[in-house]
Formats: C-alpha cells, structure tokens, sequence
C-alpha cells in the first residue's frame, strides 16, 4: 500500500460523497426553488433538473478522474495530507462557484421568462 | 522528523477549520430561516428549500477554502513555530469566514428589503383596481 493508493483512495471516498450525498440535496431542494420560480410548470423544471444532475456528475467524474493522473509521487504523509486536500479543495471550490452561477442564472432566465409572458398578455 | 510536526499541525488545523465552517454555517441558516420566510412570503417549503441550496453552497465554497489554504510551506522545526503557523492559518481562515457570514448576510437583507418592495408595489396595484374583492 503506497502513499498514493491510500491517497487515491481517500480522494475516492471523498468524490462519491460529493457526488452522490450533495447532488441528491441539490437535486432534491433545487426541484422546490425551480418549482418556485417557473410557476410549477413541472416539465421544464424536472428538464432542467434533470440536465443539470447529469451535468454535476460528469463534471465531478471527469474532473477526478482526470486529476489523479497528474498526482505527483507522494512520498511523505504530510505530502499526502496535502494533495489530497489541495485536489479535493479546488473540486469543492469550483463547484461551490459554480452552484451560486446557477442558481443566479436560473434567478435571471426566469426573470425573462416572466417579462415575455407579461409582454404577451399586454399584446 | 521535520515533516512529523507539519503532519501534526495537518490534524489540529483540518478539525478547527472544517468545524467552524460547519457552525458559523449551521448559525447563519438556521437564523436566516426567518429572513427566507419573509422573502418567499410564509411559503415554508420553498423557503427551507432555498435556504438549504444556500446553506450547501456556503459549506462547499468554504470548506473548499479552507483544503485550498492547508499547505503548510514554513516548515516549522519545534512547537513554537508550529503554533505560531497554525495560529496565523486559522486566524486568517476564520477573519475570511467572518467576512462571509457578513457578505451573506448583506444578501438575506437586500433580499427582505426587495420584498418589502415588492409587496407595497403589489399592495398599491391591487388598490387601484375598482373590482376587487
């Protein structure tokens, strides 16, 4: 058992729980918000949910997946302690950023959404 | 030998900085709860729901953080220079966390304000509508 399969390992448990646990709350909570602001219409929000669940899945898998290959040789434990913490840091980062992203892009589409269906009533 | 320490400081700093984001989290949310059911007018479900999306957000963009700042680079050789790069880690984390809390909370009154707005508008439209009610 080298430092990094332990690492890789680590990591590993890590990511499924990220993906998994977490993109279940968003999952099941964003249904709620999307409910909300898209008047219930239930189509276009489980469309939506269900494209961005799909989305956040690749990217945590490819994102991973991906970074394992260019882990340096670990030689120590702080070493280990480290670029576990330091890959695992910019995933959970990116994807905090990117979850506040959408959340205000999904706030701004359906501000559009509401101003052409109240243009179209007007006309 | 040099790295034990290093290692050492790892294990004080991953459980300070990780819980402390979970509480100043856990603080904000169950207190913003409030702020939530004002905006979304007594809705509960859609309230707690956006409050959760939130609250998610906060631990993964903080606790992100917080792994992104671990590297210890000073190599501290006794227990002194150990506290002292621990202490100035969790110092700065925790001075970024509470500008944070702040920035969040700046949020959750912009939004309570808006909907106040929002309502008085609502309020003024339905008065001038002769065939209400």
């Amino acid at each position: 058992m080298t430092f990094n399969t332990a690492g890789y390992i680590i990591f590993g448990f890590l990511v499924y729980f990220i993906t998994f646990h977490v993109g279940l709350v968003f999952y099941r909570n964003g249904k709620v918000y999307m409910q909300q602001l898209f008047n219930d219409d239930l189509h276009l929000v489980d469309a939506i949910n269900n494209v961005l669940l799909v989305g956040y899945y690749l990217l945590n898998l490819g994102f991973t997946t991906l970074s394992i290959v260019y882990w340096p040789s670990i030689e120590s434990l702080s070493e280990l302690v480290e670029c576990v913490a330091h890959n695992a840091g910019i995933m959970i980062l990116t994807l905090g950023a990117m979850h506040y992203v959408n959340m205000f892009g999904l706030l701004m589409y359906s501000y559009v959404q509401h101003k052409n269906k109240n243009q179209q009533t007007f006309n | 030998m040099d790295t034990q320490l290093t290692v050492i400081a790892y294990t004080v700093y991953l459980p300070l900085a990780i819980g402390l984001t979970l509480y100043v989290a856990h603080t904000l949310f169950k207190n913003g709860r409030v702020f939530m059911m004002d905006i979304f007018n007594g809705k509960e479900e859609i309230a707690l729901a956006t409050n959760r999306l939130f609250e998610v957000g906060f631990y993964l963009l903080n606790i992100g953080f917080a792994l992104l700042i671990l590297e210890i680079t000073s190599n501290p050789n006794n227990a002194q220079e150990t506290i002292e790069t621990l202490s100035y880690k969790l110092g700065g984390f925790a001075i970024y966390l509470g500008i944070m809390l702040f920035l969040n909370l700046y949020l959750f009154f912009r939004g309570k304000t808006k909907s106040r707005e929002n309502r008085k508008r609502n309020e003024l439209l339905h008065m001038h509508q002769p065939n209400n009610g």
